[in-house]
């Protein structure tokens, strides 16, 4: 972190700037992670006969969940954030509220594209503070370019 | 397994059964692993006293997949969830029993298909809603079964 904090101005700067695109390939052990996390035992995930995977299988829509963020490497620090080449102005980080509207089915074998790009920044004195509010918008498609999923995704940065 | 919904079973206010979860320290870090968010409030007590938290709190997305879980435990084989919004109201420690709801709130049937709205949130044990929000998912009709 740079000895003078980013301002509203510095992060204004990023909106709707395009980001490099973060590339998941969807494989069986990330979805039995995911269940095992989730503890969803639901055996439509897990049956290759089930109807909606049709011979491949089918993750609950909320997989949709890890398949945007950032990787959490040394790159992008403690904290995962949405677009790893946009710095956070603050340290600490709440999330507030998303949003997910599913169109296809993410299936195991796919490869998914994410494109998200910083929507939105406000400043607001708060409780914990001055904070930044972040939000973020993120498309992904499949390897047939079809949208599967849209989410928009607000956090407090403070 | 339980029955398939249909459309046509389900009325406004009805209550959808219930999930309980009780989110442990260890669930957290298997929740860091599947989705490669280590930030340190979620295991770390000191790191989380630090940042002006109590103790390690589950993350918010663990509980947008619970929120998720509770509309596909009820509406599969046959219902597709369609959206999912959510705001993260409070925070949640780890170790205590949380309670999953969910509320159907509306019905409509837009083109061919017969959507179901539902407003779902979390407990904690004292009643107190820490994530709020609401789902749409798609429902097979009786009609066309």
């Amino acid at each position: 972190m740079s000895e003078t904090k980013p301002t509203i101005e510095d992060m204004q700067a990023y909106v709707n700037v395009e980001a490099p695109p973060h590339v998941l390939h969807i494989e069986k052990e990330l979805v039995r992670r995911f269940l095992e996390a989730v503890q969803d035992r639901n055996p439509l995930w897990t049956d290759e006969a089930a109807p909606a995977g049709a011979g491949s299988l089918v993750p609950p829509q909320l997989f949709c969940a890890i398949m945007t963020i950032a990787r959490c490497s040394s790159e992008t620090g403690k904290i995962p954030v949405p677009v790893a080449t946009i710095p956070l102005p603050r340290r600490n980080v709440l999330e507030g509220e998303e949003t997910w509207e599913f169109f296809a089915p993410v299936r195991v074998g796919d490869t998914i594209t994410s494109h998200t790009r910083l929507s939105d920044v406000k400043l607001r004195e708060g409780r914990l503070g001055e904070m930044f509010i972040l939000t973020y918008v993120a498309e992904s498609v499949n390897q047939r370019g079809e949208l599967v999923a849209r989410s928009s995704n607000t956090i407090v940065n403070y | 397994m339980a029955q398939q919904v249909y459309f046509e079973d389900v009325a406004q206010g009805q209550e959808i059964p219930a999930l309980r979860k009780h989110p442990t320290r260890r669930q957290l870090v298997m929740w860091a692993g599947a989705s490669e968010d280590f930030y340190e409030i979620h295991y770390d007590t000191e790191f989380a006293r630090a940042n002006q938290l109590g103790d390690v709190i589950v993350h918010g997305r663990l509980k947008a997949a619970f929120l998720g879980q509770i509309v596909t435990d009820w509406s599969s084989p046959g219902g597709v969830l369609r959206k999912l919004s959510c705001r993260y109201k409070g925070t949640d420690p780890a170790n205590e029993d949380m309670l999953i709801r969910g509320v159907v709130t509306g019905k409509r049937v837009e083109g061919v298909e017969q959507l179901v709205d539902l407003e779902v949130w979390s407990e904690r044990p004292d009643g107190t809603k820490t994530t709020v929000g609401a789902a749409t998912v798609c429902l097979p009709a009786k009609a066309s079964a």
